[in-house]
């Protein structure tokens, strides 16, 4: 098992967000956060990764801040680098692997381009795919979101491949229709 | 007034694109664009993630200038007044408050009572986005350029922004650009890209 929830909940200006949400994540599971907007989503996978406080529960992380992988709601918030190719190889360990992801998110000749430059679904599937290169734990806040059908298709395949061969995946979604190819659903 | 009246009193709006091209760090992201586009109610831009539907939308709105070309929005041969929503919702606040946000945009705070007293970073990404369709569809130009006005909304929250651009879309134009086909059967025009 990777992550174990027990019984968390979060207060926000005396309103509760969620209360009492427990689940698990095992290995080589593919977990889906489902509500609608302002359901909490977001505000639980802060706490997941200690950047907002819970008011209660507990949870148990059984890996290093260096096996886990995040994309937020906003990839934005993720660039750090001045070009696509530096920021896509920060996140992967060696080249080849760099090379495959410019090529699935069909940014090859955007390489040295900055990535604030990209289209939003562009700076999403930029991030989506290195992450899915490395780490053991993925945690994808709306990963669905501004991708076109093919796109969309694409990103599922690779999730559901990912979760089966590599290591185990949470991703939200306020749509019905991505929640079917999750083996786990949490509703808030 | 009614759909058919409407058609009768004011003209149609026309997008007119003469070989339009923009190219950035030496890429060209749109090219060779031409036609004329016309309608009354809603045109769409549509297609793959990264094809320009972004870049045309802002070129239409005056942001950006094409490298070569001519693009112009007219109504009775006048270029139209536009207001353009970001499809990155952080993209269409600059104070960090609502009310204050409301007041720029020269909007009652009545129609807003749920927003009342609170920030932009306290609204999760679809409220914000829910909320940047609520101001522009108050606002009083005559054309509204909205950019994926559905990313991020649920599906209760889509088909009210449906509902909305449906309605307003019989009193102003609007252009969206969008991955969604929702919007298919009631666009009168559409842009492939
Ligand atoms: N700092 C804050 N102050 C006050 N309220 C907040 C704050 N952060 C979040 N909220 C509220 O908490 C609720 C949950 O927010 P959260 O971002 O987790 O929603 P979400 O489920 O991710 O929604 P979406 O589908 O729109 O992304 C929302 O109603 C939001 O307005
Ligand atoms: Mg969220």
């Amino acid at each position: 098992m990777y992550l174990n929830v027990k019984k968390i909940s979060k207060t926000i200006n005396n309103r509760h967000i969620f209360s009492d949400v427990s689940f698990t994540v095992d290995v080589n599971e593919l977990v889906c956060i489902y509500g609608k907007n302002g359901s909490g989503k977001t505000c639980l996978l802060r706490c997941l990764l200690n950047l907002t406080k819970m008011d209660n529960g507990s949870f148990f992380l059984k890996l290093t801040a260096d096996q886990i992988g995040v994309c937020f709601q906003f990839p934005e918030h993720l660039i750090y680098h001045r070009t696509v190719q530096e920021e896509i190889a920060s996140l992967v360990d060696d080249s080849d692997k760099a090379l495959n992801v410019m090529e699935k998110a069909n940014l090859k000749d955007k390489g040295g381009n900055s990535p604030l430059s990209l289209s939003e679904g562009q700076k999403r599937l930029m991030f989506i795919l290195a992450l899915m290169q490395k780490d053991k734990f993925l945690i994808f806040d709306e990963p669905l979101t501004s991708l076109d059908q093919e796109s969309k298709k694409m990103i599922i395949e690779e999730m559901l491949a990912y979760k089966k061969n590599r290591g185990s995946i949470i991703y939200t979604t306020n749509r019905i229709e991505d929640i079917y190819f999750a083996d786990k659903l949490i509703c808030l | 007034m009614n759909k058919e009246n409407r058609g009768k009193v004011n003209p149609p709006f026309f997008l007119t694109l003469d070989t339009v091209n923009y190219v950035k760090n030496h890429q060209s992201i749109i090219t060779e664009l031409s036609g004329i586009k016309s309608f009354y109610k809603l045109c769409l831009i549509k297609g793959r993630v990264g094809c320009g539907k972004t870049t045309l939308l802002k070129m239409i709105a005056g942001i950006y200038t094409p490298s070569s070309g001519d693009l112009s929005l007219t109504r009775n041969n006048r270029e139209c007044l536009k207001y353009f929503v970001h499809a990155n919702p952080e993209f269409n606040f600059v104070t960090g408050n609502i009310a204050d946000e409301l007041q720029i945009a020269g909007l009652s705070q009545e129609k807003f009572v749920d927003y009342a007293n609170r920030d932009v970073s306290e609204l999760s990404g679809g409220e914000l986005k829910k909320l940047s369709i609520l101001i522009a569809l108050e606002s009083d130009r005559e054309v509204l350029l909205i950019d994926e006005p559905f990313e991020m909304l649920d599906d209760t929250e889509m088909d009210a922004v449906y509902e909305l651009i449906k309605s307003v879309s019989e009193k102003k134009g609007i252009i969206v650009a969008t991955h969604e086909n929702i919007l298919d059967h009631i666009a009168e025009n559409v842009i492939f890209l």
